[in-house]
């Protein structure tokens, strides 16, 4: 690839798709912790009779 | 073994632990095998130079994004006809990843068209319909956040997605029925691909890296969403424990 | 009242219309309303715009198209408010009636009662933003046709609304981008009568087939959001 002068458009574009990409993904993680966290405390909280754990 | 046998939340959720780690490495293999070649084996354009660079993400984030709304609507055809208790799941998971997608389309669209066709943006049928379709997705994240209980708001957001699917056909046809700036179809056509194997080929190795990597978004968002939904059963019982009588339900109201 | 029960008979659906308009028509009932919005909008917009007669003759027909829209998306959200206070919605989702044709009927009624009077008041309007008479007729034309689309995409809005309970803002952030394909051709074929190489027909048939596929789409997505109890 020959950096030409559009250079900065294509960076940019490809900047954008990172961007994107890592705030979806870190959207989903922090999600992911949240509930992992909250699930713990609620799943320490049951009764000892609990029967279903949660899968996965 | 069907498709019901994954109406089991714990079921899915093993799924998708065992198949994760396979489907990121796979993807980042394949979409780093298609970066090298966009970027280093894959001649610049005749007529664009280096710029064609852009297709390479622009285009998969094209079909990724009418890609996942189409999985949507089948979700929501899941739901609404054959009640599959997953089906609300897989497609709430997907509407986030699927707008990422087209707004990264738009916004590289829209970087790719300032040095080719000197403008921002521009109000042909693609662009338009594209954009339509972006703001659908937006219009059925909220309409998610704003119903409170799950199988509800998994039928209303059916319906809407179903009503909106209509935009996927204009969206690919609309460059056939309408000449205006927007290159028509090069890849997917009756009469096969006119894009150069040289290119064609980087292309679709990026189309199945970035492809990948959406599975593997899509089967986290959806072990994220059936957390949601057991924390939210979790809590409700806990509400009960705590005060039986006082949490009656309203007359006509299930949980 | 609706005519409940399983067969479907004329009479009942034409008194359902009836009654509708009726009530829409009287003072306070909502219909008259969305004219005067749309009147409002289009003597507002000179005062923007500045008085060139020029401008405002090449963009008056998109400027009423945009405040015809607005006001008939904005006149629909309460479409079956009515209908759930006084518990007929409840004894839709109870019986075996048909709710596409309720909904059919109540779309009808406010088309009648609504859209109609604005689609009249247009070619009055119009002299206001100076339009040749060619665009008039254009624009008076495929305002006709087109806003039964926004009535049937407004009633699938006024269902969530009243499914939902719902900011009524949200339904309409939602249904807006389904409005633009018809504002879109409105606006084409409208055009055409005033700049000579463009076709009339080709986007006027475009908004006769949106409005009918959304006729469709609209009755039977609303239909069903109704049926969604809130049980």
């Amino acid at each position: 690839m020959v950096i030409d002068q559009h250079f900065g458009f294509i960076a940019f574009s490809w900047l954008a798709g990172i961007i994107g990409f890592a705030g979806i993904g870190l959207w989903i993680w922090r999600d992911r912790k949240a509930l992992d966290k909250q699930l713990d405390k609620l799943e320490a909280d049951l009764p000892a009779d609990a029967s279903n754990r949660r899968g996965g | 073994m069907g498709i019901l046998d994954y109406a089991n939340p714990t079921r899915v959720m093993r799924f998708s632990r065992v198949v994760k780690p396979w489907v990121a490495g796979l993807g980042a293999l394949v979409l780093a095998i298609g970066l090298y070649m966009a970027f280093f084996t894959a001649p610049a354009d005749y007529q664009q130079g280096e710029t064609i660079r852009i297709m390479y993400l622009h285009v998969p984030m094209a079909w990724l994004g009418m890609f996942a709304y189409a999985l949507m609507a089948l979700s929501a055809f899941g739901t609404l006809v054959f009640k599959h208790p997953m089906a609300d799941v897989s497609a709430k998971a997907m509407a986030p990843i699927g707008a990422t997608f087209t707004a990264i389309c738009l916004i590289t669209g829209s970087l790719w068209g300032k040095p080719m066709w000197n403008t921002w943006w521009v109000w042909d049928a693609r662009l338009t319909s594209v954009l339509i379709l972006f703001l659908v997705y937006l219009g059925i994240i909220a309409l998610w956040q704003a119903i409170e209980e799950p199988i509800k708001a998994g039928k209303v957001t059916a319906i809407i997605t179903l009503i909106g699917a209509i935009n996927l056909p204009i969206i690919k046809f609309s460059v056939d029925w309408w000449y205006t700036l927007h290159q028509p179809a090069s890849v997917f056509r009756l009469d096969g691909p006119t894009i150069y194997p040289a290119m064609l080929y980087p292309l679709l190795i990026c189309a199945v890296g970035f492809s990948l990597i959406f599975f593997w978004l899509h089967l986290m968002a959806m072990d994220n969403e059936l957390k949601r939904r057991r924390v939210r059963a979790l809590q409700m019982r806990a509400a009960r424990r705590a005060a039986p009588e006082s949490t009656a339900l309203p007359a006509g109201q299930t949980a | 009242m609706v005519g409940g029960g399983h067969v479907v008979t004329a009479q009942p659906f034409r008194s359902l219309i009836a009654r509708d308009v009726r009530l829409a028509i009287r003072v306070g009932g909502g219909a008259l309303v969305g004219t005067l919005f749309f009147l409002a909008v289009i003597v507002t917009v000179p005062f923007g715009i500045g008085p060139d007669l020029n401008l405002l003759s090449r963009i008056g027909p998109a400027i009423m198209w945009i405040a015809a829209l607005l006001a008939t998306l904005i006149g629909l959200e309460r479409l079956f408010q009515s209908d759930k206070d006084d518990g007929a919605l409840d004894l839709l989702r109870l019986t075996d009636a048909p709710v596409s044709v309720f909904v059919i009927a109540k779309v009808i009624a406010h088309w009648l009662g609504a859209s109609l009077p604005l689609v009249i008041a247009t070619p009055l309007l119009s002299l206001l933003l100076a339009l040749e008479p060619r665009a008039i007729l254009a624009l008076t034309a495929t305002l006709a046709v087109g806003t039964p689309a926004l009535s049937f995409l407004g009633a699938v809005g006024a269902a969530l609304a009243v499914t939902l309970r719902r900011g009524a803002l949200l339904m309409a952030v939602i249904i807006l981008p389904f409005s633009i394909p018809v504002l879109i051709f409105g606006v084409a074929a409208t055009r055409a009568a005033i700049v000579e190489p463009d076709p009339f027909w080709p986007p006027f048939a475009l908004l006769v087939a949106t409005s009918l596929i959304y006729a469709v789409v609209g009755t039977l997505g609303a239909a069903a959001t109704i049926k969604i109890n809130d049980g």
